[in-house]
């Protein structure tokens, strides 16, 4: 797997609030629809929903890697698909047993 | 889900098969490039199977190249390639259409009109009428107002107390139901008298209302009063009273036909020539076809109905009509005077039935033979019993 320069990623890594957020915060507006962070919704084991995501990086049966602003995303499992796959979301479904985040 | 899939499949959408190094790399070029993917599944380390939208195919090519993945279509599905499937079989689009309008034309004309329920009124006249109004075998469906049928029928004809029509399917179905006429009212406040209806000698006479001025074995003339309808008082200063004057009235009348016993008569016989007319009809329209003009001045038809039948119960709505014209020719035959006075009393008798009326009794007939002006002539005489008894109002003319 290639590795992604260090840099850009790294600044991003720290969970610092910006100032978006302070903004919604204080707008009270929901902050996934301001924030840039990925948003993970599971479904019992069988579906897995990732919301902000940039890209997918690995795909195969047993192992999905998604990348995000704020790390690389995990899934592990058996017979994954994907289900669906837009600009926005992800929809993986298998027998999911495992999200990480890589740091 | 379902819907998805059902908006999926009408847009349409191919199955395809990426292979290379860095298929995740293809995916992610898509993604940004806003071509939808569904279904994604890794058949081996290699290939990956995936479902695309037609319109992001197109854009998939230069991304396939950039991302060095080889693209193969596996399938294509959906209603835009069963469209374009059928576009090019021009025939069966023409021929769908056609079969759709000619169900559609054919369903929306009245191919039959049946009528139940009448049985004094005959079905014949109620057609006619139902005909007057247009509706006939191919009227549009469309045209056709069942109330307005219905109410006419109901107008049209006083036996019927109750009329319905219906459309059901391409049947036009009217149904009648008939009441019982009331009795004439007899219009007892109306003077009048009983006259003779024609010449005759009296049998009997049964007054029910009058005064009956004729009796038995009296001869009487046509217009003569039979039964009076106006009373005398015994006593004259009472002046007298106007009845509606009724009764009946046997006498035995006569009939009388005279007949020549001809000479000769003229047979027709066919000359062996003949002409034919065709046309071709299907339902009630008919179609002549050109076959020329009638060349004979004497002649009879035939008419033939040349029509598909299968096995001799359905008869199909079509077929040609041949119309066969023999040419005649007349001639001459001397007769013998048995064979003459025959014929001049088949005639005669033929005349009385005519004019003597239904009623009426016959009993009795007498042939004679009479001569004038060098000619013979038949003369049939016919004694019968009748009702001669007319009304006629007082007072008018």
């Amino acid at each position: 797997m290639k590795r992604r320069k260090p840099g850009k990623t790294a600044k991003r890594k720290k969970e610092a609030v910006t100032v978006r957020e302070k903004v919604a915060k204080m707008l009270e507006i929901p902050e996934e629809v301001v924030s840039d962070r990925p948003k993970i919704t599971t479904v019992g084991r069988k579906e897995v929903f990732v919301e902000n995501y940039r890209g997918i990086i690995e795909f195969t049966n047993e192992i999905v890697r998604i990348n995000s602003n704020y790390g690389i995303i995990t899934i592990s499992g058996k017979n994954m698909k994907i289900r669906e796959i837009t600009n926005e979301d992800i929809i993986i479904i298998g027998d999911i047993d495992n999200i990480d985040y890589v740091v | 889900m379902f819907l998805i899939r059902l908006w999926h499949y009408f847009k349409g959408y191919v199955i395809i098969i990426v292979s290379g190094l860095s298929v995740e790399k293809f995916i992610n070029i898509c993604t940004r490039r806003q071509i939808l993917l569904w279904d994604i599944e890794r058949l081996n380390p290699t290939t990956v199977l995936m479902k695309m939208s037609i319109r992001g195919f197109k854009n998939a090519r230069s991304a396939a190249k950039k991302s060095g993945c080889r693209v193969r279509i596996k399938a294509k599905k959906g209603m835009p390639y069963l469209v374009w499937k059928y576009k090019r079989r021009k025939g069966f689009v023409i021929g769908l259409v056609t079969f759709a309008t000619l169900i559609y034309l054919m369903t929306s004309i009245i191919w039959s009109i049946e009528i139940t329920g009448n049985y004094n009124v005959e079905t014949s006249l109620l057609m006619e009428q139902i005909n007057e109004m247009g509706i006939f075998r191919g009227a549009t469906k469309r045209s056709i107002n069942p109330k307005h049928v219905a109410d006419t029928l109901m107008l049209k004809n006083r036996e019927l107390s109750w009329a319905r029509v219906e459309i059901k399917g391409t049947k036009l179905l009217v149904s009648v139901r008939e009441g019982i006429e009331p009795p004439a009212i007899i219009p007892m406040d109306q003077p009048c008298n009983v006259v003779a209806l024609k010449d005759g000698i009296i049998i009997s006479v049964r007054a029910k209302n009058g005064l009956a001025l004729v009796k038995e074995g009296d001869t009487v003339k046509k217009g003569q009063v039979l039964i009076s309808g106006v009373l005398e008082s015994v006593h004259p200063e009472f002046g007298s009273k106007n009845v509606h004057a009724m009764g009946e009235v046997l006498a035995r009348t006569w009939y009388e036909v005279k007949r020549e016993i001809p000479a000769k008569r003229i047979n027709r016989k066919r000359t062996g020539l003949e002409w034919n007319k065709y046309s071709f009809y299907f339902l009630d329209f008919k179609v002549r076809l050109p076959s020329g003009n009638n060349p004979f001045e004497l002649y009879e038809t035939n008419i033939l109905d040349k029509s598909p039948v299968i096995r001799n119960r359905f008869k199909l709505p079509f077929g040609v009509i041949i119309e066969k014209h023999y040419e005649l020719e007349e001639v001459e035959q001397e007769l013998e005077k048995e064979q003459a006075k025959e014929l001049a009393l088949k005639m005669a008798i033929e005349r009385i039935s005519e004019i003597v009326p239904k009623e009426a009794e016959i009993i009795d007939r007498k042939i004679q033979i009479v001569t004038s002006e060098g000619k013979e002539y038949l003369l049939v005489t016919v004694e019968c019993t009748e009702n001669i008894a007319m009304q006629q109002e007082i007072g008018g003319n």
